[in-house]
């Protein structure tokens, strides 16, 4: 049997199952590891990980792996990335938490970075309102957050 | 599903995306936010990509050496990146930064040379040999506008400014020894090395003075500043007094980069004091000397600002009863006093004689020396700080803290008398 064509069924949270080859979900650590561990696994299941995302997932890494054989551009793949993140900021997190059980460092560092980018430049309460924060500090202690944080606010 | 669920682990992940502003303004949102973004790895990560890029790893350890408080790189990057005064605040001037602090002198006419004097921490490439230093001295009137020089050792241990950044950013590379830059309206520097330099371990404390010249005259100034280095000894060394008027009435000392992001060898430049002393003829007193001090810096700041209106209306009005002119024997001594800072018993001049030059020539029965430098001293009261300024002037160990000409206090010292 052509290694390249072996498959792995994942069972998603809410028994959705993916069919995926394992060379192309071998990016996540934790499946390649169960994968090596275990001989002739026909399925493995992922509790943590609802169908919608687990679909998002298998979507990342089939692009990145199709690029260790037909090469893109720097710009594409920026784009397609872009493209992927395009998401509601539930899906966003849920990803993070995907990417971060199933140890798929790359789609990690790529989410991870967008919500970085969607911190960058607000302030404290824009910060709070973008996610919804809820600003648990007594006001003692928000002065003295304010107070130490001044040097990073214009006057 | 919020932003703060996330397990700590991937918020930290998030953090290393992030700036230092942004990090402190995320730290400012919730408690659990506030905990990851206390993390001093991530803390240390902003400093070293965001300010010291270009320095060498084995470097940055150092930094966060004198900071024993537990959010060291924090605070480390809060004072590097800039945003804080902390002359404003009284803190202390941490020169690993763009630190800038102003100060006004009231009349700035009577002035016509003052001294500045560095202490810069001087660091050595271990690669390429080169000392690196850093004093940038930026007034507001455009009679003096900016300097930034960085000065460089060769093979044979001799310093010369290899380069002159003018305020707008101009890198300008100059000959060894003779050093002029014609750009007037950006500013203007010119500088020379006359002594050569030992040949310094790391981070071994030297000395630069840097003699400014100001000058109002139209024309491009040959050398309106001079450097000298002192590897060696800890002593001020002083240029002949060269008659220029500086116009401007606000000078603005300012440390680090110019372009609001410091970088080594800013960081190296650990500064720990200026002298700014009078050599003029006709200034007198001192007028500010502040004490500052850094958690970041082996030693405190201190510096000295003595400069004064010499034609002042009312100094003729001022009698010292008790004091005769060492030269023409007149008493009792009107206005201005001069007293020299070497002699010992004192040698003192009145105006008369030390604006006329008469005593360099003349006979004297002192061992006064015309390279002697004079304090000026025109309150009678203000002679019992003198002992105390000769003192500390000779060791470079001046800190003492004044507001204005008429109240001189002593602060963090000890009275001679």
């Amino acid at each position: 049997m052509n290694n390249n064509s072996k498959t792995v069924k994942l069972v998603s949270s809410d028994n959705e199952i993916f069919e995926v080859e394992t060379s192309i979900i071998s990016l996540s650590e934790t499946i390649k590891n169960v994968l090596e561990d275990t001989e002739d696994t026909e399925s493995i299941p992922l509790p943590n990980v609802e169908g919608r995302i687990l679909a998002k997932v298998v979507e990342y890494c089939r692009y990145h792996s199709l690029l260790k054989t037909i090469p893109q551009s720097e710009e594409d793949i920026e784009r397609w990335d872009r493209e992927f993140l395009n998401v509601d900021q539930p899906t966003l997190f849920h990803l993070i938490l995907a990417a971060n059980y199933l140890d798929i460092k790359s789609l990690l560092d790529l989410t991870c970075k967008r919500v970085a980018d969607m911190i960058k430049g607000k302030k404290p309460e824009e910060i709070r309102k973008e996610f919804n924060i809820v600003n648990d500090f007594t006001p003692e202690e928000e002065e003295e957050v304010r107070r130490e944080n001044a040097w990073c606010e214009d006057p | 599903m919020f932003l703060e669920t996330l397990p700590a682990d991937v918020l930290r992940n998030i953090c290393c995306h992030l700036d230092g502003i942004s990090l402190a303004r995320l730290s400012s949102t919730c408690r659990k936010l506030r905990n990851v973004c206390s993390d001093e790895t991530i803390w240390l990560a902003c400093v070293k990509k965001e300010i010291l890029e270009d320095v060498k790893e084995e470097f940055i350890p150092l930094l966060n050496k004198n900071s024993p408080n537990q959010r060291g790189w924090y605070k480390i990057y809060q004072s590097l990146h800039g945003a804080s005064s902390p002359c404003s605040s009284g803190d202390g001037l941490d020169l690993t930064t763009n630190s800038s602090f102003t100060f006004d002198i009231p009349d700035f006419s009577g002035l016509k040379q003052f001294t500045l004097s560095f202490w810069f921490f001087l660091a050595r490439d271990a690669d390429t040999r080169d000392f690196r230093a850093l004093c940038f001295l930026v007034p507001s009137k455009e009679t003096l506008n900016g300097t930034l020089c960085l000065l460089l050792g060769d093979e044979d241990n001799r310093c010369h400014v290899s380069q002159v950044i003018s305020s707008n950013g101009n890198v300008q590379s100059v000959d060894e020894e003779s050093v002029s830059v014609h750009e007037r309206d950006s500013f203007l520097v010119a500088s020379r090395v006359h002594s050569t330099l030992k040949e310094l371990p790391f981070y071994e404390w030297s000395q630069i003075v840097l003699v400014c010249h100001p000058q109002d005259s139209d024309e491009p100034c040959e050398a309106p500043f001079e450097i000298f280095l002192n590897g060696e000894s800890h002593g001020v060394k002083f240029a002949l007094p060269v008659e220029y008027n500086l116009a401007a009435n606000s000078v603005q000392l300012t440390f680090g980069s110019m372009d609001g992001r410091a970088r080594l060898p800013n960081a190296f430049g650990h500064l720990s004091r200026i002298l700014l002393i009078p050599r003029a003829v006709d200034s007198l007193g001192l007028l500010a000397i502040l004490h500052q001090s850094s958690p970041f810096l082996p030693y405190p700041l201190s510096w000295i600002v003595s400069a004064q209106n010499a034609f002042h209306e009312r100094v003729n009005e001022i009698v010292h009863a008790s004091k005769s002119c060492d030269f023409c024997h007149i008493f009792p001594m009107k206005g201005i006093i001069y007293r020299c800072l070497e002699c010992f018993p004192s040698y003192d001049l009145c105006m008369k004689c030390f604006e006329s030059d008469e005593f360099i020539l003349g006979p004297s029965l002192s061992d006064h020396r015309d390279d002697h430098l004079f304090l000026p001293v025109r309150r009678p009261c203000s002679f019992r700080y003198f002992t105390y300024f000769r003192r500390h002037y000779s060791t470079g160990l001046i800190s003492v803290t004044t507001n204005d000409l008429e109240q001189i206090t002593l602060g963090n010292t000890r009275n001679d008398e």
